[in-house]
């Protein structure tokens, strides 16, 4: 051992140290290599666009956004269920606000709903897929052009959706066409018309592009077993098809006030509904823990699932949590309930079975528990946890979709625009459809039309979201309350504009209704 | 790569080429003045076969040292208390009084960047080094899956409760480059050493040292439903409407239910005495050529509060040997457990379980009624377990008489086992189980090179080259499962039967599976040399080159370097006023690594279609998603290394053979290319994005002065030392040339401080709905749009706009103290000693946000988040009721918001941290001829006194943020009774 050293001190000193700094030389250069670090938790972007299962999961992303965006603080139901509509709240101020439509009050709740983002979240990601997905057809074989086209038209036609809940939200918004990725840009708000046309062609462009059942073989544009590794029996009522896009056209067309339109697209769902296997839904199923709102089909036209076999089930994001209380679920009062003297001022027929009284005085409800009490519950919609009925409520997990449209509300709408196009006579046909499944006689001739399709809408809808949109598009249609026409002209209909999002756009300006 | 092979042929050249330089050589360390009296900072004897000792290479570490001799009187379980008040410089964060708890926090020499989430605390953390190796930080990790972040799920316990002040040799604070540049990147916020008590030649030497006490309940005042109702009494006769009066809380409604009340005694079960206690022993002895040390120790803390303690196992064992001449070899390994009972609050339960049930009565002041709800615990598993396992091999070959060759290898592991079963008596019918386990790891390859030359016997010339390559790796697997089918199955079991569809999944609980992982690399090179000249003059200056896994590619690597000099007066000063006159100063540069692997992918894809409120949402339909981080934020290209330049220079001054020394240092800190997260333009979707460009100066003074009172005779003496330090920053840039960000409640303004709160200015109330003003408009005075109404505060209008918005708040006061130190002292008589430590915070300000909760009771009482959670100690009376107007709680103004400058107050402090009284009865018992060679014995106080204006319960118990939410325990008072054993 000794030898290693005296051979080493034949060395000069300057030569050890160049042999050392050698070392650690090549050392240096190949640790270069050792520094590559796969995350384990993030892609980036090289890693991204490559096979079939990137535009699947990318599709999923943004699908996933869409269900977040509505979910978030409940939105879907505070935006549309609250304002002047039939709910009251308990000891919720900021809850009582929105009812009474003061939405530029400062509660946190308030101010977050006021935020726009989330919805662009999912106009970005859209964006993304369109400009990236083709190139995956090039990478995998798996991946057929048919199948990004057919993906492509879901991302318009969710891009379309997004920007009509965000014009009926706000009314004035900016568009963005493009992803922009990382040089992100101010952008002035177009008018809520131009946005609803630029909603109304990103979905018009692609509708028929759209399959009408996911995963069929017997499906005219694309008859596949298995549709990004998945039959029907998954896809059913959770990807956007033909008539979720005509669906959503007919609303764009209708909150723009083009009933002619409106009238068409809602037509075409109702006449080829059959294609996708949706139908007409009896009132005990909607109503039921495990029914309508519980299982995904075709029948919700534009739905968002919760399911709980996939453990997505959550506490915010459903009605639920608004509306239960003891004994259903372990909370002692409800959020938002209507008191029994509103309650009989919607139902106020005879044998429907959504809500009416025998002439015994009792109460018959499918809509309604505990009736006789301070707080009635709203328990129309009631999916805790797995749906299982009468489930012991002390972990209020809720597993129900999000249902923007179904049959009924279809043929309502089409009802409502043919009345406005003068087409009496199918409207009541329509409406009376909708009114018998309900228990309910035909409607009287005498009554005016437009009012009953409404007061049906209400009666039907009540808890879907609906309430404050539909007394808009009347009171458009009635021009009869100066009070409301002064909301109507003055953008007062529309929710202010967040702080948050004003401070990062210098080309935004509040709505001048809410200055 | 090419651009690697470049650098390192560049490198290489640089380095064979001559760079004069550096840093102290160790043995060259002159002696400087220390932190406290007693320890010399001289880390190598002088002993003859000074080429050939244990550690030759260990790097200079200064003279910032901490007095252990103090502090092994004092019962520290972490590192962060027995830092506390002891150094210039160095700030400690204790909010909470649960012992063992993750938070608590040291920074040294100020903020490296605003504090918005619990992940820039642990990016302003100083690396702790123990005997080299460089211990790895808990991970951030799994704040991604938490809805809340009170801390992070798993045992959280702070690793950092290692170490035994009994088997600590010396502890050094390494605040500016001259001594921190070594050890590179993780470095830039500071370095902890230290050094622990190695094996030592000589006859076989046992000691033992042990402590008992007790952590002692504190006093505090308590209320119940009856104080409660009167408290709100006045805003209810004022202000309520109809609606208000009819949503009165039940609880309080009756006055005839004694459990809400009657006595207010919960304080019996929740405050409670606890031991506390150490003993541990040492044993050590061999030859020249081997010799070892075992250490061994058990250990209890305990919190006085809520049944909180956590017990501590360990053992180390050191060796070196000398198995030729000039090869060394010196290894450790030293393996710890931490058992912690942690607290049983609702929040952090409610933290951990995320789901928020109906809060609307809080829990009962009632003793028996609490002791119901305590016994339920009996059925729960909360089991939290840590255990760290270091180890170090090292090699020293002499190649020549001055040239040492030094490979080492380091590892650093420990895990983190958490177990959790809460009966559904606990959770509203609903019961709850959870299993978590993580690891941390760490392995160091460390070579060293160094060479020394010396000319004509004046000067030394001393030249070093190091590689270093760490590779660290943290991942955690966690199960929840909720509803389990009834409370006698506390696990989360799994279908066993591998034919079947859910095998392997859990049955009985609803579960939820989490898992996620993280790998770093960072791999180092540096060249160093230090000329000293006469011990007289010193010159230092290191080069360094540092890849890291967590930077962009294009970025990976980063040079940094440090420069210093030393120039020593005393040879010119004959003077006898002076005993010594130094100046010194350094200035460099060093590289500062991200903490997680997000940035270093630039543009990326994650898994997160959830929302802030369930932020764990997987999939859709049950199929992965993978979308853009939208709620994160945006990551892009450009982001280089962020650096701090630091700046450096100080005087050394003693007065009369040492019996006066002082040390004074100036520093300028610059934390430059810091990534933040800047809130972006709503329409891209983004929430934020991560932007390089944020500049932050840190600037401030240390001071330090050491006095040794000339003792008369033997029997007398006195030694003190007092310590203070000013810190100030501020924001000197922000990403993409912004002038001000808002995120998070907070304003950053270039020019203003980082530590800042942002609030409305409070001038009174409007009694009346006419007192609200109203401009030559007609327009009322309005609250973001909200007319303002009588019982509404009267905020300042700063920009005059008749409306308050967030323009109107100013930006006020500072979290981070102006001024932090201690003051010691020990006085001596015969075989007496007397020693105390105060310990203070000056000019600091906090928000208390606790005293504002009590106020907003309208908005709490209607609340379903976590901050309205009420725990069994909302029944303690910490704040003035009497302080605050009586506004309208039920207004949509939100009156009493906590970022209003009436609720921010002067939260400085000075505590008697410490007194002790010992004696030394080693002169006694050696008369007696007992075997022992060292006999003390001592009472020992701690957390004694606390001088503060500020109302709330603790002026300590402040987050990291500036708030006092009031979730921290309190700091226990304890008593300890010790004796030290030497045979």
């Amino acid at each position: 051992m000794k030898t290693i050293q005296q051979n080493l001190r034949k060395y000069s000193k300057l030569s050890m140290l160049l042999i050392t700094f050698a070392t650690t030389g090549t050392l240096l250069s190949g640790c270069s290599k050792m520094l590559e670090v796969d995350s384990r938790h993030i892609v980036n972007e090289e890693n991204k666009w490559k096979d079939i299962n990137d535009a699947r999961g990318s599709l999923m992303g943004v699908y996933g956004l869409l269900r977040s965006a509505m979910a978030q603080d409940n939105g879907y139901w505070l935006y549309g269920e609250l304002r002047s509509g039939d709910f009251s709240s308990v000891n919720k101020r900021d809850l009582d606000v929105i009812i009474s439509g003061e939405l530029n009050s400062s509660y946190p709740l308030v101010q977050k709903l006021s935020n726009w983002r989330k919805f662009y979240a999912v106009i970005n990601a859209a964006n993304l897929f369109i400009e990236n997905s083709p190139k995956i057809v090039a990478k995998d074989a798996q991946y057929t052009a048919l199948n990004n086209k057919i993906d492509i038209a879901q991302m318009r036609v969710i891009k379309g959706f997004c920007y009509y809940l965000l014009a009926r939200t706000w009314g004035d918004v900016p568009i963005w066409d493009k992803s922009y990725e990382g040089n992100f840009p101010n952008i002035k708000a177009s008018a809520e018309k131009e946005v609803l046309v630029y909603a109304e062609n990103q979905i018009k462009s692609v509708k028929d592009d759209l399959p009408f059942i996911y995963g069929s073989d017997t499906d005219p544009v694309y008859p596949t077993l298995n549709y990004h590794g998945s039959n029907r029996d998954k896809w059913n009522g959770v990807l956007f098809n033909r008539l979720s896009a005509n669906t959503i056209l007919a609303h764009i067309a209708a909150w723009a006030g083009n009933y002619l339109e409106a009238s068409v697209y809602a037509d075409y769902v109702l006449t080829n509904a059959g294609k996708s296997g949706a139908s007409f839904n009896l009132s005990s199923n909607i109503t039921s823990a495990n029914g309508f709102f519980y299982n995904s089909s075709n029948s919700q036209l534009v739905a968002f699932p919760f399911k709980w076999s996939e453990s997505e089930a959550s506490y915010e994001g459903h009605l639920e949590q608004l509306t239960l209380a003891s004994p259903l679920v372990s909370k002692a009062i409800p959020d938002i309930y209507i008191p029994r003297d509103r309650i009989v001022q919607i139902f106020t027929e005879d044998n429907d079975v959504r809500f009416n009284i025998t002439k015994d005085g009792s109460t018959l409800s499918t809509y309604f528990s505990n009736i006789g009490g301070q707080y009635p519950i709203f328990s129309k919609i009631k999916v805790i946890r797995e749906g299982v009925s009468g489930a012991d409520g002390s972990l209020p997990l809720f597993s129900s979709a999000i249902v923007f449209s179904r049959m009924e509300e279809v043929a309502l709408l089409r009802a409502e625009a043919l009345v406005v196009l003068g087409q009496k006579e199918l409207a009541k046909g329509l409406l009376d459809q909708v009114r018998k499944s309900r228990g309910l006689q035909d409607s009287p001739n005498e009554t005016d039309l437009l009012d009953a399709i409404f007061a049906e809408r209400r009666r039907e809808l009540l808890g879907e979201g609906w309430r404050w949109y539909d007394l808009v598009r009347y009171k458009k249609l009635k021009r009869n309350d100066t009070e409301f026409n002064k909301l109507i002209d003055g953008k007062g209909i529309f929710w202010p504009i967040a702080q948050d999002v004003l401070n990062n756009n210098t080309q935004l300006s509040q709505n001048s209704f809410w200055k | 790569m090419k651009k690697t092979v470049t650098y390192c042929t560049l490198f290489f050249l640089l380095s064979s080429g001559y760079l004069t330089d550096l840093r102290a050589a160790p043995d060259l360390a002159p002696k400087r003045i220390n932190g406290y009296f007693g320890q010399q900072v001289d880390t190598l004897s002088k002993d003859s076969i000074i080429y050939y000792s244990l550690d030759p290479t260990k790097p200079y570490l200064g003279v910032d040292t901490v007095n252990i001799a103090a502090v092994k009187k004092r019962p520290d379980l972490t590192l962060q208390q027995m830092l506390k008040g002891g150094n210039a410089g160095v700030y400690v964060q204790e909010p909470s009084g649960e012992p063992g708890t993750i938070k608590q926090h040291v920074l040294i020499r100020g903020l490296a960047r605003p504090i918005i989430s619990i992940e820039d605390v642990n990016k302003s953390k100083p690396l702790i080094v123990l005997n080299g190796i460089p211990l790895i930080d808990e991970s951030t990790l799994s704040y991604a899956i938490q809805n809340y972040s009170l801390q992070p799920i798993g045992a959280a316990t702070n690793i950092n409760s290692i170490f035994n002040a009994d088997n600590i040799e010396s502890i050094h604070i390494l605040k500016d480059y001259s001594t921190a540049a070594i050890f590179g990147p993780r470095a830039a916020n500071g370095v902890i050493y230290i050094t622990t008590k190695n094996a030592k030649a000589g006859q076989r030497k046992i000691s033992v040292n042990s402590h008992y006490g007790y952590a002692t309940p504190s006093n505090v005042t308590t209320i119940n439903a009856d104080f409660e109702k009167k408290f709100r009494q006045p805003f209810y006769t004022k202000y309520a409407s109809e609606k208000q009066l009819a949503a009165y809380p039940a609880y309080l409604s009756d006055s005839s239910n004694v459990n809400f009340y009657g006595p207010s005694n919960w304080t019996d079960l929740y405050y409670k005495a606890k031991p506390i206690y150490d003993i541990n022993g040492s044993l050590e002895g061999g030859s020249e050529r081997a010799n070892f040390r075992f250490f061994g120790n058990y250990a209890g803390d305990a919190g006085a509060a809520d049944e909180t303690s956590i017990n501590r196992y360990q053992a180390a064992f050191y060796l070196n040997m000398l198995p030729i001449k000039w090869l060394t070899i010196s290894s450790m390994i030293q393996g710890t457990r931490l058992n912690r009972d942690r607290n049983r609050s609702i929040i952090e339960r409610l933290g951990e379980t995320a789901y928020i049930p109906d809060l609307s009565t809080p829990l009962a002041p009632n003793k028996d009624l609490y002791g119901v709800y305590l016994n339920e615990y009996q059925k729960s598993i909360d089991e939290n377990n840590v255990t760290s396992l270091l180890g170090s091999f090292s090699l020293n070959f002499a190649i020549l008489k001055n040239l040492n060759f030094a490979p080492k290898l380091y590892l650093d592991y420990n895990e983190n086992v958490r177990n959790v079963f809460w009966p559904s008596t606990l959770m509203s019918g609903n019961n709850y189980v959870s299993n978590y386990y993580g690891y941390n790891e760490r392995m160091v390859f460390d070579n060293t090179l160094n060479y020394r030359y010396t000319i004509n016997n004046k000067s030394n010339v001393f030249v070093e080259a190091g590689f270093n390559y760490q590779s660290d790796k943290q991942k955690y697997n966690f199960i929840q499962g909720y509803k389990g089918p009834n409370d006698f199955i506390k696990v989360n079991v799994v279908e066993g039967d591998s034919q079947k569809e859910n095998y392997l999944k859990a049955v009985g609980f609803i579960p939820y599976y989490y898992r996620d992982r993280m790998d770093f690399k960072l791999a180092s090179a540096y060249f160093r040399g230090t000329y000293t000249l006469d011990k007289t003059l010193k010159l230092g200056a290191l080069v360094r080159r540092d890849g890291s896994s967590a930077v962009q590619a294009d970025h990976r690597w980063f040079t940094s370097f440090a420069f210093n000099g030393e120039y020593d007066f005393n040879s010119l000063l004959k003077n006898d006023r002076f005993g010594g006159l130094k100046l010194l100063a350094s200035w460099g540069r060093l590289g500062n690594l991200p903490t997680t692997d997000i940035e270093a992918a630039g543009p990326q894809y994650v898994s997160e279609v959830g929302w802030d409120t369930n932020k764990t949402v997987p999939s859709f339909n049950g199929i992965g998603t993978i979308t853009r981080p939208y709620r994160s934020g945006w990551i892009g290209y450009e982001l280089p290394w962020s650096y701090t330049d630091m700046f450096n220079a100080g005087i050394d001054l003693a007065w009369k053979g040492d019996k006066v020394t002082s040390r004074i240092e100036f520093y300028n800190k610059d934390n430059k290319d810091v990534t933040f997260t800047v809130p972006t333009v709503a329409e891209s979707g983004y929430q934020y994005e991560h932007l390089s460009g944020m500049a932050i100066n840190n600037k401030g003074v240390d001071f330090t002065l050491n006095f040794n009172f000339p003792a008369p005779t033997d029997a007398v003496s006195w030694n003190s030392s007092f310590n203070i330090a000013y810190n100030s920053n501020q924001l000197k840039a922000l990403p993409r040339g912004l002038n001000e960000i808002e995120i998070a409640n907070r304003k950053l303004a270039v020019g203003s401080r980082i530590d800042q709160f942002w609030v409305l200015k409070n001038q009174g109330i409007y009694a009346n709905d006419i007192d609200v003003p109203v401009n030559t408009d007609h327009k009322i005075l309005t609250y973001n749009g909200t007319e303002m109404k009588g019982g509404d505060p009267r905020w300042q209008d700063t920009n005059g706009d008749f409306d308050i918005n967030n323009k109107d708040r100013v930006l006020m006061g500072n979290y981070m103290p102006k001024f932090t130190g201690g003051f010691y002292n020990r006085f001596g008589w015969k075989n007496f000693d007397l020693s105390f430590l105060l310990y203070f915070n000056l000019k600091k300000d906090a928000l208390n946000a606790q005293a504002a909760r009590y106020f907003d009771f309208a908005n709490q009482d209607e609340g379903h988040t976590l901050s309205s959670v009420r725990d069994i100690t909302y029944w303690e009376k910490n704040f003035d009721e009497s302080a605050y107007p009586r506004y309208n709680p039920w207004s949509p103004v939100s009156p009493y918001q906590v970022e209003q400058d009436m609720f921010l107050e002067d939260a400085s402090f000075v505590k008697l941290r410490n007194l002790t009284l010992g004696y030394d009865f080693t002169s006694m018992v050696k008369k007696s001829g007992a075997r022992f060679s060292k006999m003390y014995v001592y009472l020992s106080g701690s957390n004694l006194l606390t001088l503060t204006k500020y109302s709330g319960r603790d002026p300590e118990l402040i987050n990291f943020f500036g708030y006092d939410t009031g979730e921290g325990l309190r700091l226990p008072k304890t008593l300890v009774l010790g004796i030290k054993l030497d045979f």
